[in-house]
């Protein structure tokens, strides 16, 4: 809470109770000495708390929402930091290049080496992009500027491009997300997600099961290669478990050695 | 819109929050500079031009950017749109208002373009038709409603293109109208002979440039007045299908108009705000009067706002532009519009006849009046009434109504007619035509009594000609949003002091008290707090040249322009708060929500599976519902003194 400013200004008027005379008689001034105290730091104050919600307000935020959740669908999207940099951080900046250094906080050189190891998980985390991808997108290039067309359509490139409608349809909530609804009331998306979910609950262990349940070529490779090197995973455990063997080893041969240092 | 530090701000953080990073830092960059040129922007974002031109791409596709090319020069200037970045805001009250208004079609193929930007009818109709059939949200059991045709697309959207809700875009739309009127004045300027140009001849001179840039804003229109011949008038239409559209009004495909499938079109979010004016006015009718009432009103305000493209004369045609000549509709007009589901004969009163004063009542104002203060005076001694929705209402009976009064004292014979129509309509068969007729007038009377004057009774054709004076409407509007406001932050006197101001203009303190009937040191307490948070002021006359403090008169004014400029700031301020609350919250839970957005929940299932995780997302659903529904409602405050 800011206090600039209050009660400062006109504490130097100091010798008022003895020459009243010496002012002149102002209509508003009824004798009271300014109340100079500094106010009250955090004064009480009853927080208001709004109505809930009607029902067409409800239906708007529904609206503002699935908007919302399509456009971030959308291929011109990019975030890079939306959810990464703390917003409670200090804000305040001054000049041009403190606000420029604020932006594109989240590169190779920033990343977090403790969740920046590639997981299985990640996979299905929808990625991020820097720039728009305009490949998908139709445009009506004679409206455009000269000047970004060529970012966003390239002279070269001018294959028929076809307008897709966004596929996202209906806000993710809770229940969904956390497969809770029954089957039948789900559309096709969500009978899928709920399906695998349970099924993945009840064995939550097997890889193979998962594998058949994506059901695409490329993928299945993909976790080939991760069985495989389940194996040889770095567990952090058991690694520093084998050190003394390593190092009665080494001592053995240490002992032969020694002569060289 | 004046683009204020915090406005500003509440743009960029819009626009980040829905197309990203990259577009909102370049929009920042345009508006805290101005217009600006790629290479003057690679200058004060330090981004390279290939990040560059597509962020601007973005801003240009969703139409949140001016452009101007010079025509012999290759470099194009950019400026930020912002009163399109703040109508961002307002997308999901506008989709739900024609839902509501036209049905799910419209809001699909709406939503799609504010998706798109902007798109090609061709585009359109190719990607409406081949959209996969289990994409059309069988989540939703609407599936019939929405589009799965072309020529469903073309009914459609030649509907939506009637109602202007739609408009044509060519390239020259994207530039800033402002500018567009400077440049035919400026050519006025220089076709006009002679050195010096006459006063006369530069006011007429500004009249042919207004005369241009009105055909240049309409230009967009030409598509809607070809299907108004060729298909009749959207009015008319409704009219036509009154009859048979009780379930969504559908129209049949056969019907479909032949588009030019090279126009592309975009959401006119002008008329969009009309009908937000409509939606608000009505439930502010609803809560004022009653609900049947405010059925009759929307009937009224949909037929009077037919052909009305934007709420507020545009500024840069005023000088052409005169004022609208006010729209009438006649009593069976309304009828005929009027849906039969509506029981009129519920919400209105029944009093002896010798209890009304009929001439009063039917008492016909054929002229717009001029201001608010000379046609009544006794209306005024109700307190202020907020959003009409809120809780701060100051006294409970300003619902009531002066013509419901009589209730009291009437007898119970004549009360059971307005406590239960359902029973006694059926038993005396008013439901026929002239009876029903005659009820919906009482609303109508009703509308026009109440101390809002929602609507003006002025004709006598027709069983009555009635019009909105929709200037004054929104001015009283106006005026009650701002005494809420002041009443909620400087409490009953601060209100009562204002409005004494507001009256009598520049008032010395002696007569401010006296007149208030306050005490001396009440009221100085209170004009004080009020000139530090900026409502009052005071202006210093000096009776003579001294300039002696006590040789000069200090008057109290308020200054209603400044409030509600100021007031305006701070509602952005507030929105602002609102939003950035908003990513705070989105933060604090971004494991849960990255984990929802992903495009497959697989992998971390055992773990983010629990009763815990789950509430915290189901809580931080309604915390976003609530913050954004307190955002609407700031945007509502904003529509009524801005924008309606």
């Amino acid at each position: 809470m800011s206090r600039g400013g209050r009660g400062g200004g006109r504490g130097g008027r100091g010798g008022r109770g003895g020459g009243g005379a010496g002012r002149p008689v102002l209509s508003w001034d009824n004798g009271d000495e300014p109340d100079a105290r500094p106010s009250e730091l955090f004064p009480p104050y009853t927080v208001p708390t709004p109505t809930a919600l009607n029902p067409f307000e409800k239906d708007a935020v529904k609206h503002f929402l699935l908007l919302r959740h399509q456009i971030h669908a959308s291929s011109l999207y990019t975030s890079r930091r939306t959810l990464d940099s703390d917003p409670l951080a200090p804000r305040k900046m001054y000049g041009q290049e403190q606000t420029n250094a604020h932006y594109g906080v989240q590169s190779r050189a920033s990343q977090d080496p403790f969740t920046s190891v590639p997981t299985y998980g990640q996979r299905f985390v929808r990625e991020e992009r820097a720039l728009p991808d305009w490949s998908r997108r139709v445009i009506c290039r004679e409206l455009f500027p000269e000047d970004i067309l060529d970012v966003i359509e390239p002279q070269g490139e001018r294959k028929k491009r076809k307008l897709e409608l966004t596929s996202v349809n209906a806000l993710p909530n809770a229940e969904q997300a956390f497969g809770l609804v029954a089957h039948g009331e789900e559309g096709e998306d969500g009978v899928r997600g709920g399906d695998l979910l349970e099924r993945l609950d009840a064995i939550p262990h097997e890889e193979g099961e998962e594998e058949e349940l994506e059901g695409e070529g490329e993928e299945e490779e993909q976790d080939e290669v991760y069985d495989d090197e389940d194996a040889g995973d770095y567990d952090a455990e058991n690694y520093f478990d084998n050190g003394d063997e390593y190092g009665d080893d080494y001592g053995d041969d240490g002992g032969d050695g020694e002569g060289t240092y | 819109m004046l683009v204020t530090k915090h406005a500003a701000e509440l743009c960029a953080l819009l626009v980040n929050d829905l197309y990203g990073e990259l577009p909102s830092r370049i929009l920042i960059a345009l508006l805290t500079k101005g217009r600006s040129t790629i290479p003057q922007l690679v200058q004060q974002t330090s981004l390279n031009t290939r990040h560059l031109r597509n962020g601007l791409g973005v801003l240009f596709h969703q139409n949140l950017l001016y452009a101007r090319t010079e025509p012999g020069s290759k470099t194009t200037t950019y400026e930020a749109n912002p009163d399109a970045c703040y109508n961002l805001i307002r997308s999901g009250k506008i989709l739900e208002v024609l839902e509501q208004r036209f049905g799910a079609a419209e809001r699909d193929l709406v939503q799609t373009l504010m998706l798109l930007g902007h798109a090609r009818i061709q585009d359109l109709g190719q990607a409406f038709s081949t959209r996969a059939p289990q994409a059309n949200g069988e989540t939703n059991g609407s599936h019939s409603m929405l589009i799965g045709s072309e020529s469903r697309l073309r009914s459609v959207l030649a509907r939506l293109l009637q109602a202007e809700i739609v408009e044509a875009v060519r390239a020259d739309t994207f530039r800033n109208p402002a500018e567009v009127l400077d440049e035919y004045k400026q050519e006025m300027a220089k076709a006009s002979p002679g050195d010096r140009i006459s006063n006369k001849d530069k006011i007429v001179n500004d009249e042919k440039a207004a005369e241009r840039y009105i055909a240049f804003r309409d230009n967009g229109k030409a598509i809607k007045r070809q299907l108004d011949q060729t298909r009749g008038s959207y009015a008319k239409r409704r009219k036509l299908q009154n009859g048979h559209s009780t379930n969504g009004d559908h129209i049949d495909d056969d019907d479909a108009p032949h588009l030019n499938p090279n126009i592309i079109v975009r959401v006119n979010y002008e008329k969009c705000l009309v009908e937000l004016r409509n939606h608000r006015l009505v439930a502010f009718a609803s809560d004022s009067i009653g609900e049947t009432t405010a059925s009759v009103y929307r009937t009224v305000l949909d037929l009077a706002t037919a052909h009305m493209s934007r709420c507020r004369i545009d500024p840069l045609a005023a000088v052409k532009e005169p004022e609208p000549t006010p729209i009438t509709v006649t009593t069976l007009d309304i009828f005929d519009h009027l849906d039969e589901g509506i029981d009129v004969a519920r919400g209105i009163g029944k009093v002896s006849g010798d209890k009304i004063d009929t001439s009063s009542v039917e008492k016909v104002k054929m002229e717009v009046p001029q201001s608010d203060d000379e046609s009544d005076i006794e209306s005024d001694d109700d307190g202020p009434v907020p959003n009409g929705r809120s809780n701060t209402r100051p006294r409970g009976n300003t619902v009531q109504h002066n013509d419901e009064d009589p209730f009291s004292e009437s007898d119970n014979e004549t009360r059971t007619k307005g406590e239960r129509p359902s029973r006694v309509t059926f038993d005396d068969s008013s439901t026929n035509r002239t009876a029903r007729i005659e009820q919906m007038r009482q609303h109508l009377l009703l509308l026009k009594d109440s101390k809002h004057r929602f609507i003006r009774h002025c004709g006598t054709q027709g069983r009555g000609q009635w019009t909105v004076d929709f200037r004054l409407l929104m001015a009283r509007f106006r005026d009650a949003e701002m005494d809420a406001v002041i009443e909620q932050s400087f409490g009953r006197h601060g209100l009562r002091l204002t409005r004494i101001l507001r009256e009598r203009g520049k008032l010395d303190e002696k007569m401010l008290y006296s007149s208030a009937l306050m005490k001396k040191g009440d009221v100085q307490g209170k004009m004080l707090a009020m000139q530090m948070a900026g409502l009052v002021d005071i202006q210093e006359v000096p009776r003579d040249t001294n300039r002696l403090a006590n040789r000069t008169l200090f008057f109290w004014h308020f200054d209603g322009e400044k409030t509600q400029a100021q007031l305006l700031d701070d509602i952005y301020k507030a929105m602002l708060r609102c939003m950035q609350t908003l990513q705070v919250e989105r933060h604090k839970e971004r494991n849960i929500l990255s984990f929802v957005e992903r495009k497959d929940v697989q992998g971390k299932e055992e773990e983010v599976m629990t009763a815990e995780h789950y509430n915290k997302y189901n809580n931080h659903l309604e915390v976003q519902d609530r913050l954004l529904g307190q955002v609407m409602r700031l945007d509502d405050m904003v529509s009524v003194l801005r924008d309606f």
